[in-house]
């Protein structure tokens, strides 16, 4: 018997109809937080987990992708914070080992969104690839429209300089 | 210049209102800069979309969704067995416990009556001790008392006077008697007249 999940309009869908629409999403945001392949697929499974998992705690007054990516959010930024806390060094050597920048060619934007920090890349996903206004991204990431709006512009200008090589 | 910027940042996320595009519009077409910080911030945004859009991966769902058949409360079988392993060795311990208990108890009672047994004992002595002293004391008194005699003077036999013998009671019986036989008896009438008549 299938898992099945209710949407916001209250409305009966399977489980993997959920999963195969909205994985994907949750996976490319969850890697713009955390920069690493198998951390954003442990992050998705996670989502989905929670998910199901609480699935009753789910009011309905947000869309599902919505509610998704807040549980996703919530964990990447805890992984993010037990990596701090735990062991910064080897979270470096991951990184370097994973991402480390061709310096010999040209800059990519891959490598210029990896050196920008993990609260800008996620901004700059929410708007250009989901395309939230200033005020769902405010309401996701729980800070003001203003806050948003400075951050967004920040992290172009910054995206921007390192590409020119400025940076 | 940062100002500009940032509403060309804003016009890129289509944040701006119509009167805010027209000042924007205006600025742009006098400055070379903002053009091409609208080109560059345009140029980042498509970018960015197709690199997010261009990343793909096999995301095969796990074992994550909980099985239907299962029974979700079903506590698990190594838990199961640790919880009943537990109880047992509560239930022994608390068995243990009582039975210390008890015996505890007992040799308490057996306490009390060797300690009563030994107050009655130690009352016993006391006594025999007590009439013992009162014995002792008596018989040095009796001691003293016979050592003082020794030197008080005895009566002896020889000492006593002799008491008359029969025959001389007996004499001194009949003279008394032959002296009241020849005695005159006096009565009232004699004095009659302030003499006596008779002889």
């Amino acid at each position: 018997m299938e898992k099945v999940i209710l949407n916001h309009k209250r409305e009966i869908i399977p489980f993997t109809e959920l999963y195969e629409k909205y994985s994907m999403d949750i996976y490319r945001y969850s890697l713009s937080i955390l920069k690493d392949e198998d951390d954003a697929k442990d992050a998705v499974q996670e989502t989905f987990v929670k998910y199901v998992e609480n699935e009753s705690s789910f009011r309905g007054d947000a869309s599902q992708k919505t509610w998704l990516l807040v549980v996703a959010r919530n964990y990447c930024y805890s992984k993010l914070r037990r990596a701090e806390k735990s062991n910064i060094r080897i979270d470096e050597e991951v990184f370097e080992s994973s991402y480390e920048p061709q310096y010999d060619s040209e800059i990519t934007l891959k490598d210029a969104l990896i050196c920008l920090s993990s609260e800008h890349n996620e901004l700059l996903f929410l708007k250009e690839y989901d395309g939230y206004s200033y005020k769902e991204i405010a309401e996701l990431t729980n800070q003001s429209i203003e806050n948003v709006k400075i951050k967004l512009f920040r992290a172009r200008q910054q995206l921007r300089e390192i590409l020119k090589g400025d940076k | 210049m940062k100002e500009i910027e940032l509403q060309i940042s804003q016009f890129v996320d289509n944040e701006l209102n119509d009167a805010e595009q027209k000042k924007l519009f205006s600025v742009l077409a006098e400055d070379q800069n903002a053009r091409q910080t609208l080109s560059d911030f345009m140029h980042l945004k498509k970018n960015i979309s197709a690199h997010h859009n261009n990343i793909t991966t096999d995301l095969l769902p796990r074992s994550f969704i909980p099985d239907q058949t299962k029974d979700k409360h079903e506590p698990n079988r190594k838990y199961k067995a640790m919880f009943y392993f537990s109880l047992a060795a509560s239930i022994v311990l608390a068995m243990l416990l009582a039975w210390n208990q008890k015996s505890k108890d007992e040799l308490y009672e057996q306490n009390n009556v060797l300690q009563a047994k030994y107050n009655s004992l130690e009352r016993q002595y006391s006594n025999v001790k007590e009439t013992k002293t009162e014995k002792e004391s008596f018989s040095q008194q009796l001691a003293k008392k016979s050592a003082l005699t020794k030197f008080v003077k005895q009566p002896s036999l020889k000492t006593l006077p002799k008491l008359p013998d029969t025959e001389f009671l007996s004499r001194i019986k009949q003279k008394y008697e032959t002296r009241l036989a020849n005695s005159v008896v006096i009565t009232k009438e004699d004095f009659i007249g302030g003499q006596i008549v008779g002889n």
